[in-house]
């Protein structure tokens, strides 16, 4: 008869405890499904404008260009007497300028300069800047 | 010896009597959490009440604001529907694993895929807090409520800032694109009365 009415005891406590109604507020745990949201990636543009300029009266050659958005690195590109540009200097944002030089006389030079963020997006080449040269004297102009 | 037989009888009758009183109060208390699956169409079902699948998709607008970029965060827009007859609030998000990607389309409504930035290439576009474990809970910085169907506000569009991340390798491919995000693991909400918030909404959760 113990176990009775050790039994009937518990029977009587859980009973006297409602259970929440379906109305009040409840926490669900949501499960799997297939909810998504959207989002959308930007672009990364070539420098607006690179010049390259005479530091004075002799070299370097100083090569700037204006900041582009987000970009982490940028690459330098030149071109020996209307050459091929081909890869020069690579610059880490935010530095936007890069001195250059050139090892020989009577040559002119054109500068380019790209993009990057993240390890595959590049930018487009931007416009070449002006013509800079040295001269037999060691003058750039 | 048959009285005593009877009273034996008597006896595991009341504790079969008892037993099922038992069962009956757990079974009711087990009807206080309710599972809720949030894919379009399916629907989940307690002791106490039926509750129809919230539905969480993408939505083309509003625009993204942040956009993503290699190594940075960007929004997530969503549109959340409660097909139920009462409001729903909305306080954590459930999010899969951290290399499960995201797709990319060449449109806002998310219907031409992108060849290179495709979930398997991989993307490495995921929800941002993302962790390597599959259902972790996020808590927002304000609660959703999202009205009773019929009500307004439901749909309630969302705008998450900064919850989706992008992965400095990301392809070049996935440059000027939109992306579908992974599904959601599940929502932590609670149900009743509650003033739905309103729509469109900015939220976020940031760890």
């Amino acid at each position: 008869m113990d176990l009775l009415r050790r039994v009937a005891l518990a029977s009587a406590l859980l009973l006297a405890c409602p259970a929440t109604p379906a109305s009040a507020a409840t926490n669900w745990t949501v499960a799997a499904g297939t909810a998504r949201g959207r989002t959308a990636s930007g672009t990364i543009s070539a420098p607006a404008t690179v010049t390259a300029a005479c530091s004075g009266l002799t070299t370097p050659i100083v090569v700037s260009w204006s900041a582009v958005a987000h970009a982490t690195t940028y690459t330098v590109y030149k071109s020996t007497g209307g050459g091929a540009y081909t890869s020069a200097a690579t610059i880490n944002a935010p530095t936007t300028s890069w001195s250059y030089s050139p090892p020989g006389l009577l040559q002119s030079y054109t500068f380019e300069v790209t993009a990057s963020v993240g390890s595959n997006w590049v930018s487009g080449m931007s416009g070449p800047s002006a013509s800079r040269s040295i001269t037999v004297l060691l003058v750039c102009t | 010896m048959e009285s005593s037989n009877r009273a034996n009888r008597r006896r595991l009758k009341i504790v079969g009597a008892l037993l099922g009183a038992l069962m009956a109060a757990i079974t009711a208390t087990a009807a206080t959490n309710w599972v809720v699956g949030l894919a379009s169409g399916s629907s989940g079902q307690s002791q106490s009440a039926t509750i129809t699948n919230l539905t969480i998709t993408a939505s083309s607008s509003p625009s993204v604001s942040n956009q993503l970029y290699p190594g940075g965060s960007g929004d997530v827009v969503v549109s959340i529907a409660n097909p139920n007859a009462f409001p729903v609030t909305i306080t954590a998000f459930s999010l899969p694993s951290n290399t499960t990607y995201a797709a990319a389309y060449s449109d806002a409504a998310l219907s031409n895929p992108v060849a290179g930035c495709a979930a398997a290439t991989p993307s490495y576009v995921t929800w941002n807090y993302a962790t390597g474990s599959s259902g972790t809970n996020h808590t927002l910085t304000s609660p959703l409520t999202v009205g009773a169907n019929g009500a307004s506000n439901n749909p309630l569009v969302v705008t998450l800032t900064n919850d989706a991340a992008m992965g400095s390798s990301a392809p070049a491919a996935c440059a000027g694109v939109h992306f579908s995000m992974p599904a959601l693991s599940g929502v932590t909400a609670t149900g009743g009365a509650a003033t739905s918030t309103t729509s469109p909404a900015t939220d976020s959760w940031t760890s």
